[in-house]
């Protein structure tokens, strides 16, 4: 063969013959679903901004947020009263936002902080206001003070508690109302001034004068939007709230846990990981394309359909067995026999004539075959097994006296009659 | 496009890389680190997409195929494609022909390489283990570049086809019956002196002639005793209507009752072949799935088991009432007509014994049939409870078998059953014995 030759021969490419899609077609193919598949990305992208913003508003005592366990009616009615508020999620922020003459607020209901931050936390401004302390808190800041629920309140009804003390603010306000709880010190305190006893003598707001004044508020509720107008709540919450030009309302959160807590997993796996474990996942990718990619389409086979014959016959078995029709069985076990016999011995294919001749030719006693053949039905199945086996038998004997040793049921073969 | 098992190594590999630059730069590096697997990743797919561009264009490719012979079901055949490689690159990769699962290819895929400008035959062995047309409807070239990353991969479509013919096993049956056959020239008198037989020649007598065969005209003239010879009669027609309905898709000894069907008429085609009958065979459910007619001549086997080759049973009753029409069409000369069929019991029978008679009335018609082996068995076995009930749904089943046959022998036919591997024979010696008989 000349190179020429050879060369030439191929040049005919049928290219109609190829039936894997170009690049283009696949995509034009796609193209409706790869318009949503965008849509609905740039949808999520949309959602997740949305959402991102609007979550900002929300959490109990949160001077930003609008909802009835928000603060945000408070903070306006101060910010319009010339005070500047000023919101801080963490201790370095509250920091940075704190002067010298400031109200501090600590929301830290939670008790995350611990003494060496609550220790920075005093030192910030010239007032600090604890809302809710818990025990934590009051420990770390060695204060010997025991605290409980308000009583005589309970989980629906709102107490109502008046002054009886000499701080100005308390005594603006005269009453209040809400639910919280109550501070006793365990020994005398020096400065401790406690407003609002309940009706065992705790108080419900207590100031521990000094260099740096600091405030337990017991009851949070006269800073929520949704009680701040009951009673006297507004005023003991701008009096105690509002004294400094400016107020810093901290609340305690994610970012002042992490510090002082050991180093996580994360932080002590070596610095490649991260990257090799995304580099593992893409090889694992690259490897189920790798293994996914067929080489050509699957090929159809019409397969052909192939009945498994004597179904019907296992069926109608057990439906005997089911209804024990051990009379019917017995009926159809003895027409075959006598079907057979009669063939072997050459005589009419009924009981009547068989029965004489069989016994003749066997020697059994002639009741016996006549009671085997159209004698009783047996009623049981245990009979009718016993029926069976004896008809076996005797068609056994008769072959055996016919013609020696034989199969003991006729093959179709033989069964073939000669045409006429 | 594909991608090979190097590609997924390759980018497995980056793990030095990242790791090295992380020990290098210490705590520091770990944006280095990032940076590095993107850069990876990127050499990576460049390497890739490089390989992809380098590698020969498997939709250029030329694909033909030579023509595969005809084989029996059992035997192996050779096919093989010719892969023509046009372009400037050489072609390195795979290649897999489509053939249906059951046409048994192997090997189903295999490594090539075809240089620039030539071609190549690429060989597969083919073992089918159905009968009928096996098909190949595609070939798939897959051609990896230089680096073997990344593949190119086109599907070209280039059918192929291999026909299986029937495996016709019961043909060692058919010397027997062949002898059978010549044994009855010049012999069929002695057994039955009537109407049918023919008249073959006249030879002398010898001791041991029926004295009945004597032509006395022929011995005055010549002064000897001489008698008749005959032979079988020839140039009768015999018509095999194969039902290929429901009931032949029931698979009977492992072999589906069709199959045995096929092995019944290609043997009685044979053999009355050779006896100088011509046989016309006709496959029919609802319309007539194949047809043969009779020609007589060498090639008629070869055609008929071309014919039902590609049949297989459909899943819907068969239209007895056609019947007379098609066995009209085919010839109204009085034949043999064989019917392979089943009919075990009287409810699905009634449509086949309601057509019989219009047939019985002109020919002399066989319907045979096959028997299940398992039915025997299980009316035999009578040990415990179940397998007694089993015996007395099993002898139901024969007594349907024998009032079917009787109602069969009533319209005027002659039934037959045996099974799967005793039909064929059994069918025929029916035809022989007819044949001795005269009765066609």
């Amino acid at each position: 063969m000349n190179a020429a030759a050879v060369t030439a021969d191929p040049v005919a490419t049928p290219t109609d013959t190829v039936l894997t899609p170009r690049l283009g077609a696949r995509l034009r193919q796609a193209r409706m679903w790869l318009i949503l598949l965008a849509v609905v990305l740039i949808g999520a992208v949309i959602l997740f901004l949305r959402n991102g913003q609007a979550t900002t508003t929300e959490g109990d005592l949160n001077p930003e947020s609008p909802y009835p366990a928000g603060s945000q009616a408070l903070a306006e009615v101060l910010r319009q009263q010339g005070v500047d508020v000023r919101v801080a999620t963490s201790l370095d922020e509250a920091t940075a936002l704190a002067e010298e003459d400031s109200t501090v607020v600590v929301n830290d209901t939670g008790g995350v902080l611990n003494s060496d931050q609550l220790d920075r936390l005093l030192r910030l401004g010239a007032e600090t206001v604890f809302i809710q302390p818990t025990f934590g808190t009051l420990s770390h800041l060695d204060l010997p003070v025991a605290l409980g629920p308000v009583a005589g309140s309970s989980n629906e009804d709102a107490l109502t508690l008046s002054a009886d003390c000499d701080l100005p603010a308390a005594a603006r306000a005269d009453t209040i109302t809400g639910r919280g709880t109550s501070y006793t010190p365990l020994e005398p305190i020096e400065g401790w001034v406690g407003c609002f006893a309940d009706s065992e003598g705790n108080d419900a707001i207590a100031v521990i004068g000094g260099e740096h004044p600091l405030t337990l508020l017991g009851i949070s509720d006269v800073l929520r939007n949704s009680t701040i107008t009951r009673e006297g709540n507004a005023a003991l919450a701008l009096g105690v709230l509002g004294g400094h030009s400016t107020l810093v309302w901290y609340t305690a959160g994610v970012a002042d846990i992490a510090q002082g807590t050991p180093p996580t997993t994360t932080e002590l796996l070596p610095g490649w990981v991260p990257p090799v474990m995304l580099l593992l996942g893409l090889t694992a990718l690259t490897a189920a394309v790798w293994r996914g990619r067929r080489l050509g389409p699957l090929t159809i086979e019409n397969l052909p359909v192939t009945v498994k014959a004597g179904e019907t016959t296992e069926g109608r078995a057990r439906l005997y067995a089911t209804n024990l029709a051990s009379e019917h069985a017995a009926q159809i076990l003895r027409n075959g026999t006598v079907h057979r016999l009669s063939r072997l011995l050459g005589v009419t294919d009924t009981a009547a004539t068989v029965i004489p001749v069989v016994a003749g030719l066997t020697g059994w006693p002639i009741a016996e075959v006549h009671a085997l053949l159209i004698g009783n039905d047996p009623v049981t199945s245990a009979g009718l097994t016993r029926l069976g086996q004896t008809l076996n038998t005797l068609e056994t004997d008769a072959r055996a006296r016919i013609h020696g040793a034989s199969p003991p049921h006729d093959h179709p073969r033989q069964q073939e009659e000669n045409p006429t | 496009m594909a991608v090979s098992g190097w590609f997924v190594l390759l980018v497995l590999l980056g793990v030095v890389p990242l790791v090295g630059t992380s020990v290098v730069l210490g705590d520091a590096g770990d944006g280095a680190v990032y940076g590095a697997l993107g850069v990876w990743l990127a050499l990576c797919l460049l390497l890739g997409i490089l390989d992809l561009f380098l590698a020969a264009p498997a939709r250029r490719m030329t694909v033909e195929r030579r023509p595969i012979a005809k084989i029996r079901l059992g035997q192996s055949a050779r096919s093989e494609l010719v892969l023509g490689n046009p372009s400037a690159r050489g072609l390195r990769g795979m290649v897999r022909d489509g053939w249906e699962p059951s046409a048994r290819a192997v090997p189903s895929r295999q490594r090539i390489r075809v240089p620039p400008h030539e071609r190549r035959v690429i060989a597969v062995t083919l073992t089918p283990f159905r009968r009928g047309e096996r098909t190949s409807p595609h070939v798939t070239v897959r051609a990896f570049g230089p680096l073997r990353l990344w593949a190119r991969q086109a599907t070209h479509a280039v059918p192929g086809t291999i026909r299986v013919i029937p495996p016709f096993h019961s043909r060692r049956h058919l010397p027997s019956l062949i002898a059978q056959l010549t044994e009855m020239d010049g012999r069929t008198h002695t057994m039955l002196r009537g109407a049918g037989t023919e008249f073959d020649s006249l030879r002398e007598y010898v001791r041991g002639d029926d004295v009945r065969s004597i032509d006395w005209r022929a011995t005055a003239r010549r002064g000897d005793v001489v008698v008749r010879t005959w032979r079988p009669e020839r140039d009768r027609r015999v018509i095999i209507l194969v039902d290929s309905g429901r009931t032949s898709a029931a698979r009977i000894d492992n072999e589906p009752r069709i199959d045995t069907s096929f092995e019944a008429a290609l043997l009685l085609t044979a053999l009355a072949h050779s006896a100088g009958d011509r046989v016309d065979c006709v496959v029919h459910d609802q319309r007539t799935r194949a047809r043969v007619r009779g020609t007589g001549g060498a090639t008629q086997l070869s055609r008929m088991v071309d014919a039902l080759a590609p049949v297989t049973p459909e899943l819907i009753e068969t239209d007895w009432a056609a019947l007379p029409g098609l066995v009209r069409n085919v010839t109204t000369q009085r034949s043999l007509v064989v019917l392979l069929t089943t009919a075990d019991s009287p409810g699905t029978a009634r449509p086949l014994l309601a057509m019989l008679p219009q047939l019985t009335t002109k020919h002399t018609v066989v319907v045979a049939g096959v028997t299940d082996p398992l039915l025997l068995e299980a009316a035999a076995a009578r040990t415990d409870r179940d397998e007694t009930y089993r015996a007395a749904a099993a002898e139901q089943a024969l007594a349907d078998r024998r009032r079917v046959d009787a109602a069969i022998r009533l319209c005027g036919a002659i039934p037959l059953s045996a099974t799967p591997q005793e039909l064929p024979p059994a069918l025929a010696r029916r035809y022989l014995a007819l044949k001795a008989s005269g009765a066609l």
